[in-house]
């Protein structure tokens, strides 16, 4: 038994291996209680790559059933994990007979280029990158394939203008994240989506090679995930974030530069300094430091508080994303699809028209109030 | 050169005293213990069966004659699943 708590000692099982962390593990084995519960919460954030790691090495005592238990978790998760690599490798075969360019997005990409062993970073889908202009003919290439889509689009050609990704299920139950670009609106619309398709970093998946997003952009994506789709943040998307910055292949001048065009800073520098602060990262780096100093002017923290403050309704992000689009025809586009959605989008929500936009009213007189009461 | 070695296209990776290997046409994923996962290491590149016994047995400080039948089984069920093929 140890004093440590289950949130420490989980943040110490994201955080193993990772270069100048100091959030010690324990001296001796867990009783069964902790250890039953660090064993869930390891399996529901994705850590058991650090779990075996970290076991291996005994940097975490364990008894001889918390190594057995150790090693079926991590099994378990990399037969999962292979079951993708699989399904990337079908999807990039399909993708190239239709002349489709494809990058390979976050898990199995930082598990091979980002991290020394791919054994220590499991995932639980497949992400995928495909130009704007191709994203229809991707969808329907994974359709004719057997996939089904879950959400219908908001509108016709909304996705292919608009959207950040969509999900499309396969009949073994794996979901593949189809992206035309790294972030939710109003993040993912400042994107110049140009600058994803840089030279690929290539690496090989069972003898086929795939190609990832360059480590610059790699490690914004890593930033982006970390800093805005949870909250609070996950554990793993900013291991993520430290592995890849302290890594040291991105070159951070690149980054910043980047960062800086996509509008994107005040994510960057808030991913980076949460990942050095849950896991007490001494090194100083360009990153680190810079993320540090980082101080958002007054749009960027607004754009942030949209987009991660809890109970922040779709609504208020989209009318928040409006100041990322240029040209009145294309803001009126994106309005008209937000106000108007298809009705088999609407059907498949279970609402009628009228019900959506009331909705859409209460969630952003719901923003005003919350901004007034915090005024 | 000719000798057993890892089927194109098969998927694996490290695992806590072990591997897990899945190969192209199978359902399910290989687990190996660690001796299985030291024969994996070595059909990186083609091995004679003696010879990967020979290897083995070197590394683990034991007779090649210990551990030569449990080699031949190994083999035999990784050519079976797939994961593995003879190259002449």
């Amino acid at each position: 038994m140890t004093g440590r708590n289950g949130a420490d000692l989980l943040r110490a099982v994201a955080a193993h291996g990772l270069a100048g962390a100091d959030v010690p593990l324990v001296d001796e084995p867990l009783d069964d209680e902790a250890w039953n519960r660090l064993l869930a919460r390891v399996t529901a954030e994705r850590l058991q790559g650090q779990l075996a790691a970290a076991v291996s090495v005994d940097a975490l005592p364990a008894t001889h059933r918390q190594r057995e238990e150790t090693a079926q978790t991590h099994a378990a998760a990399m037969a999962t994990c292979l079951a993708l690599d699989r399904l990337l490798c079908d999807i990039d075969e399909e993708f190239e007979a239709a002349h489709i360019p494809m990058r390979v997005l976050k898990g199995s990409s930082f598990a091979h280029l980002d991290y020394g062993d791919p054994a220590v970073r499991a995932y639980g889908d497949v992400d995928v990158l495909v130009p704007s202009k191709h994203l229809e003919q991707a969808v329907a290439v994974l359709l004719a394939a057997g996939c089904h889509r879950q959400v219908p689009e908001l509108r016709p050609g909304f996705d292919r203008r608009f959207a950040k990704s969509l999900t499309l299920a396969v009949s073994d139950g794996y979901e593949i994240d189809l992206h035309r670009t790294l972030a939710l609106e109003p993040f993912g619309l400042g994107i110049d989506t140009d600058d994803l398709w840089d030279a690929g970093e290539p690496f090989v998946v069972g003898g086929r090679t795939l190609l990832a997003l360059p480590a610059e952009q790699r490690l914004l994506h890593a930033c982006y995930h970390a800093a805005l789709d949870n909250n609070p943040p996950r554990l793993l998307p900013l291991r993520d974030v430290a592995q890849l910055v302290l890594e040291g292949v991105a070159d951070p001048d690149r980054v910043l530069v980047l960062a800086d065009r996509w509008g994107g800073a005040a994510a960057v520098a808030q991913a980076i300094q949460l990942a050095w602060s849950t896991f007490g990262v001494s090194d100083v780096v360009h990153l680190s430091e810079w993320a540090k100093r980082y101080r958002p002017g007054p749009k960027e923290a607004r754009t942030l508080l949209v987009h991660t403050a809890i109970g922040r309704r779709h609504a208020q992000k989209a009318m928040a994303a409006l100041s990322f689009i240029n040209g009145v025809e294309t803001k009126a586009a994106y309005l008209r699809a937000l106000l108007f959605p298809q009705r088999e989008f609407l059907r498949q929500r279970g609402v009628g028209h009228g019900a959506w936009l009331r909705q859409g009213t209460r969630s952003l007189l719901g923003g005003r109030s919350h901004r007034r009461r915090h005024a | 050169v000719s000798g057993w070695v890892r089927a194109s296209g098969v998927l694996w990776r490290n695992a806590l005293d072990g591997a897990v290997v899945l190969p192209p046409d199978a359902a399910e994923p290989l687990v190996l213990n660690a001796p299985g996962a030291a024969l994996w290491a070595l059909l990186e590149e083609p091995y004679e069966l003696d010879d990967a016994a020979t290897t083995l047995a070197t590394a683990a400080g034991v007779d090649v004659n210990r551990v030569a039948n449990d080699i031949a089984t190994l083999l035999r069920d990784l050519n079976d699943a797939g994961a593995v093929g003879y190259q002449p």
